[in-house]
């Protein structure tokens, strides 16, 4: 994950324990990203808005669950992710997602903050996430926006590690070639 | 230049007075409510409403058209039975009475069938001559 606040295991058990401020603390850290990955997923700003919503409050009513405190972030996210899925079914039923076959992927790859995008690219790049496959999309903003482990992403994502190994890989792979096309054929 | 991180948090970024609605004290409370369980975590609890409602949203609702097809399939298929509603015909057939000449053959073939089964009498066994002991001959030479 990226920086994150030494105290936010504190932040969590006082959160379990009901106090507002920590819930606070919890919200402004994690509310916009929550809402850009779920975004990115549905597309639609009402039913993000309202996935958000619900996610905070089911996180609330079963953090007494939560079984490692520094893991808040990523299971934060799976209760999102659950929640799109089960939107996405409702819209999509017939739609399967289909995953091309597991190899062996380097475990380390670039960081996200590699990447660094100029003011000019900033419309292309959005544009070229929305390019990808969902699966592939959602991998790669929990690994832009949170900068996730694999471990963390496969947790969120309820698939294994190699799926995500490959659908990073993929979705990486994808944008790149997105990106180069683009910027080798600017018209 | 801009991380994707910070580019697409600013994308959103309007989005976070909307967000605002969520009220920390709400969140607060729920959590309140779930630490005063008695076990501190929330238990899962079986409900039949919420178990139908979930084979509802998970097996039924997302196939609805695939469940709507066979159960017209059923309904067409019901609807041809009644409609022809045709009797099997083996039960009313009569039989034709059987002809004298072969019922003669087969009682003549059934007779000679059991005259062939029929047990075979023993013959009478023999009992073979069983001599008496030496001294009785012997007595008997004496005597004559």
């Amino acid at each position: 994950m990226l920086v994150v606040a030494e105290d936010e295991q504190q932040t969590v058990q006082e959160a379990r324990a009901g106090e507002p401020e920590a819930w606070s603390v919890l919200l402004r850290r994690y509310r916009l990203p929550l809402y850009a990955y779920v975004f990115e997923l549905v597309q639609q700003e009402q039913t993000s808005l309202d996935i958000v919503q619900e996610t905070f409050i089911n996180a609330a009513r079963h953090i007494g669950g939560l079984q490692q405190d520094d893991k808040f972030g990523s299971w934060l996210f799976n209760i999102a992710h659950q929640k799109c899925a089960q939107h996405w079914r409702q819209q999509h039923p017939e739609e399967i997602a289909i995953d091309p076959q597991h190899e062996d992927y380097p475990d380390v790859e670039a960081g996200p903050q590699e990447l660094l995008i100029r003011k000019e690219q900033e419309a292309e790049f959005m544009r070229l996430l929305n390019q990808l496959a969902g699966p592939h999309r959602a991998v790669l903003v929990l690994h832009f926006v949170e900068d996730f482990s694999l471990d963390e992403i496969a947790c969120i994502t309820g698939t294994q590690i190699g799926t995500v190994k490959s659908r990073l890989h993929y979705a990486r792979k994808a944008f790149k070639k997105l990106w180069e096309k683009k910027h080798e054929n600017p018209a | 230049m801009k991380t994707p991180r910070e580019l697409i948090l600013e994308r959103h970024q309007a989005a976070e007075a909307k967000l605002e609605m969520i009220r920390a004290e709400d969140l607060a409370k729920y959590a309140r409510a779930s630490a005063a369980q008695p076990s501190g975590r929330v238990q899962p609890s079986f409900s039949l409403a919420a178990a139908a409602r979930n084979f509802w949203q998970e097996s039924l609702w997302p196939w609805r058209r695939t469940w709507l097809g066979l159960a017209a399939i059923w309904l067409v298929l019901l609807a041809l039975n009644l409609a022809t509603n045709e009797r099997p015909k083996v039960a009313s057939h009569k039989m034709p009475p059987p002809d004298p000449e072969l019922m003669a053959a087969l009682r003549e073939q059934r007779r000679l069938m059991l005259q062939a089964l029929e047990p075979i009498a023993p013959p009478p066994a023999l009992h073979p001559k069983i001599p008496g002991p030496r001294s009785e001959q012997r007595q008997t030479m004496i005597l004559a």
